[in-house]
């Protein structure tokens, strides 16, 4: 009872969300906590209060800058200002400042990156920590194999801590993800809180068209025909630049958005996608943490994810007010050969890897032997972290097992555009669930995705027409 | 506006003098002894460091298009502005950029504008709390504490600051396009800003050429926001405009070598125990030279080679170094380049 009186009284809030009760309970007597709860159920509540009920900094391991700064507004909005984010884009003056001012800080956000340098793990380490957080912890099993080796050192720097109670937090985590992130965390006797990850208010479809040129013709239609706001998903900056490009010459309000566009507009794309003024986003993965719109109806994947956790999470973004929305992912068969593609590349193969020793032993420099070896720059971070505990048979046959790992999950994929029965069903099948009740509107296999409910034509906006610059003032100030 | 017509003005002012490599040192704004020196003597100043993030692929195409163009040659290495890009150059109108002054520190400016305008905009509709639209904390902060000093600031200020706007653009004498472009990138309430595609699509300009608009326009709102003569008139935009003039336009290191310098310390010296390179302490060197009119050369060249290289510099118009070298084995580059720079305002 007295927690749901903290709660009133520090957030305002009268009800926990389903989950973040047990979680924040476990995590008050020192258990290490894996909360697996789904997208838009107040994560970071389950850090928050309990940080705020206790002595000592809350400290929170974060993967991306956006969404690190993202959280520190929101705690910040919320009226709490000891907070603050250390990343790789701070000066070292500004890095300074926040180590001389350690002590008013509660909630400290910091990249794996950053927590793994010498002087930060010994700055870090002397800190009385309540409560370790890692937030998106699924990156553990997702990113720290082949992209950021620096997760999987986390656990060091636990122990190294004093082993303060540990939060992984995330919203998507099969058996296997649920595994990686307890033992490289080195959780001891951890509780583990799952919500389901079934959204009875999506409706999912699988779209399976002949050629890429389909795709297209099928998005210009769908998009004429029904109403945003929505998010497409593409595989890469090019195709959102052409996609987007096609999109806006039928008249519909959309723009793409990924890391390689300039920062001011990428805070005016979100900007104008929160308030509406457009009402498409066409979009790399980098769009989506840390953006909150809740009103979402579609999420259309041009391109399938790598995994089903992958699809999960980016589907998940669509109706999070709770209203009926639809999933669609469209599909032509050599879709299987392109995506094998981009999630093979950065794993090198063992000639490679034997050409990069080589040019390592002649005394070529890392950047240069992995270049000759023709190792991308991902790649070569992987071998590095791989060979600095492993001999080189090991990190082969770890290769080996990995480019296997990835190769399954991406077979959840394919299972699941080729699915027979229920594609809700086969979603949770993989994360070991099944779900209670079949929805009115299910998915495209049970023939129940109708989606009469979308028809509309408001996606269309009128072209856009500068004003002039005294009535554009005047518009914003007076 | 196009990044050709930017890189004809200074291969004009060049002409026949430097390599295309020069142009792009000094609108990326290298700071090495030979730019500085050359940005004074030509009188390029307003475009050093104008772009400091230009791409090779697009330098290369902007010239790529004069030469097809027939506006400049290249030869030797060497670049010429033709008769027909002679009288290019003469038409197109007076660029009013300021590099040297701001040195891409434009754009903290803006952002504290495009914040500060959000805020207002979102405090006039009694709205506490949204998005903001930069995440630089130092934006922030500086945004807050002018909010602070802008006692009334929910009622008045964001007509307050409309009306310096209003006034400071048109003061500024920027085009009526620039202006658009300039209150287009601003968000306020229900008007978030543009993206620069949509303003092309607005305007059929491209972008390249929009933010070359843009970067001029902002340079201009700087000068009139900053300057002390109406401060009055744009007390906000006075506040937003504090801090963004290099204030000395020594780099951090060239400082720290211009204080042993003036105690006397030998170049050979300052390197040793700054363990750097002779080399990099001869830039400095230059760099402190080309700003500072009472530069003690004497230290380093003997009066009457100072007066024989500036004679051959009048009357045969040379200025290249190594035409200048030839001609006085002697002397080493380092010499050279600080009489050229001890030369400035003294017209060839």
């Amino acid at each position: 009872m007295e927690l749901h009186h903290e709660l009133k009284v520090r957030f305002g809030f009268d009800e926990f969300r389903p989950g973040q009760e047990s979680v924040i309970r476990s995590i008050l007597g020192r258990n290490d906590t894996l909360a697996i709860l789904p997208t838009g159920m107040g994560k970071s509540l389950c850090y928050q209060l309990p940080g705020e009920m206790q002595d000592g900094l809350v400290l929170i391991i974060s993967p991306l800058v956006s969404l690190m700064e993202d959280q520190v507004a929101s705690i910040r909005r919320r009226g709490e200002k000891r907070v603050a984010a250390v990343n790789s884009f701070l000066s070292s003056e500004q890095r300074k400042y926040i180590f001389d001012e350690i002590h008013k800080i509660k909630f400290l956000f910091i990249s794996p990156e950053m927590i793994s340098r010498p002087d930060m793990t010994n700055f870090l380490m002397r800190l009385p920590i309540s409560i370790l957080v890692v937030d998106e912890a699924h990156c553990i099993s997702q990113w720290g194999f082949d992209f950021r080796p620096d997760y999987l050192r986390l656990g060091e720097f636990i122990h190294l801590a004093g082993n303060p109670p540990v939060l992984a937090l995330t919203a998507t985590a099969d058996a296997r993800v649920e595994a990686d992130i307890i033992h490289y965390l080195q959780m001891s006797k951890p509780t583990v809180i799952r919500q389901s990850l079934d959204r009875p208010n999506l409706t999912y479809a699988v779209q399976q068209l002949e050629t890429e040129a389909d795709k297209t013709t099928w998005l210009k239609e769908r998009l004429i025909t029904t109403k945003g706001p929505g998010i497409i998903y593409v595989a890469s900056r090019k195709r959102a630049e052409e996609l987007t490009r096609v999109l806006q010459q039928e008249g519909i309000t959309i723009a793409s958005y990924h890391a390689g566009k300039e920062a001011g507009d990428r805070n005016i794309i979100q900007q104008q996608f929160l308030t509406g003024e457009i009402s498409w986003i066409c979009a790399t993965n980098a769009f989506g943490m840390g953006v909150h719109k809740d009103d979402i109806r579609q999420v259309i994947h041009d391109q399938m994810p790598a995994s089903a956790a992958a699809y999960v999470q980016e589907a998940g973004r669509a109706g999070r007010d709770g209203e009926r929305s639809s999933a669609i992912l469209l599909y032509v068969t050599d879709d299987e050969q392109k995506v094998r593609f981009i999630v093979q590349k950065d794993l090198p193969d063992e000639p490679q890897v034997h050409h990069f020793m080589a040019m390592r032993a002649s005394g070529q420099s890392i950047e240069s032997s992995a270049e000759l070896a023709g190792i991308s720059e991902t790649g070569s971070r992987v071998v590095q972290y791989y060979l600095e505990s492993l001999t080189l048979e090991d990190v082969l046959k770890t290769f080996t097992k990995l480019k296997y790992d990835k190769e399954e999950k991406l077979r959840q994929m394919i299972a699941y555009v080729h699915e027979k029965t229920c594609l809700r069903g086969k979603l949770l099948s993989y994360f070991d669930e099944t779900f209670q009740t079949n929805p009115d509107m299910c998915c495209s296999v049970c023939g129940t995705a109708n989606d009469d409910w979308l028809l509309s034509n408001e996606s269309l906006g009128n072209r856009r027409r500068l004003l002039q610059w005294e009535e554009r003032i005047q518009l914003l100030l007076c | 506006m196009k990044l050709s017509s930017i890189i004809l003005k200074i291969a004009e002012k060049m002409d026949g003098q430097r390599s295309l490599n020069a142009s792009l040192h000094v609108l990326r704004g290298k700071r090495s002894g030979q730019t500085l020196q050359d940005i004074d003597y030509f009188s390029i100043k307003p475009y050093f460091s104008l772009l400091p993030k230009l791409a090779d692929s697009t330098f290369a195409e902007a010239v790529r298009a004069l030469q097809h163009e027939g506006l400049i040659r290249e030869s030797e290495g060497i670049v010429t502005v033709t008769e027909k890009g002679k009288r290019t150059e003469k038409e197109l109108r007076v660029f009013h950029f300021d590099g040297w002054n701001y040195r891409g520190r434009e754009e903290i400016f803006f952002l504290r504008l495009v914040l500060l305008v959000q805020t207002l905009s979102q405090l006039r509709e009694s709205r506490n709390s949204f998005h903001p639209i930069t995440n630089d904390r130092k934006i922030q902060q500086f945004v807050k504490e002018v909010l602070r000093s802008l006692y009334d600031a929910r009622q008045n200020s964001a007509r307050y600051l409309a009306g310096e706007l209003l006034l400071a653009l048109e003061m500024t004498g920027i085009s009526d396009l620039q202006a658009s472009i300039l209150s287009h990138r601003l968000t306020g309430v229900d008007a978030s800003g543009w993206t620069w595609e949509q303003l092309e699509e607005a305007t059929s300009e491209p972008v390249a050429s929009l933010q070359l608009e843009y970067l001029e326009a902002l340079h201009r709102l700087i000068a009139v926001s900053e300057s002390e003569e109406f401060a009055e008139k744009l007390p906000i935009l006075h506040k937003l405009a504090y801090g963004i003039r290099i204030e000395t336009p020594l780099t951090d290191s060239t400082a720290i070598t211009k204080k042993l310098f003036d105690q006397g310390v030998s170049i050979e010296e300052i390197a040793s125990t700054r363990q750097l390179k002779v080399n990099t302490i001869e830039d400095h060197i230059s760099e402190i030279a080309a700003n500072d009119r009472d530069f003690p050369i004497l230290r380093f060249v003997k009066r009457e080679d100072q007066l024989a290289v500036k004679m051959e510099v009048k009357n045969n118009d040379v200025k290249r170094l190594r035409l200048l070298k030839d001609k006085f084995p002697h002397l080493s580059y380092f010499q050279l380049r600080l009489i050229m720079s001890t030369m400035k305002g003294e017209h060839v």
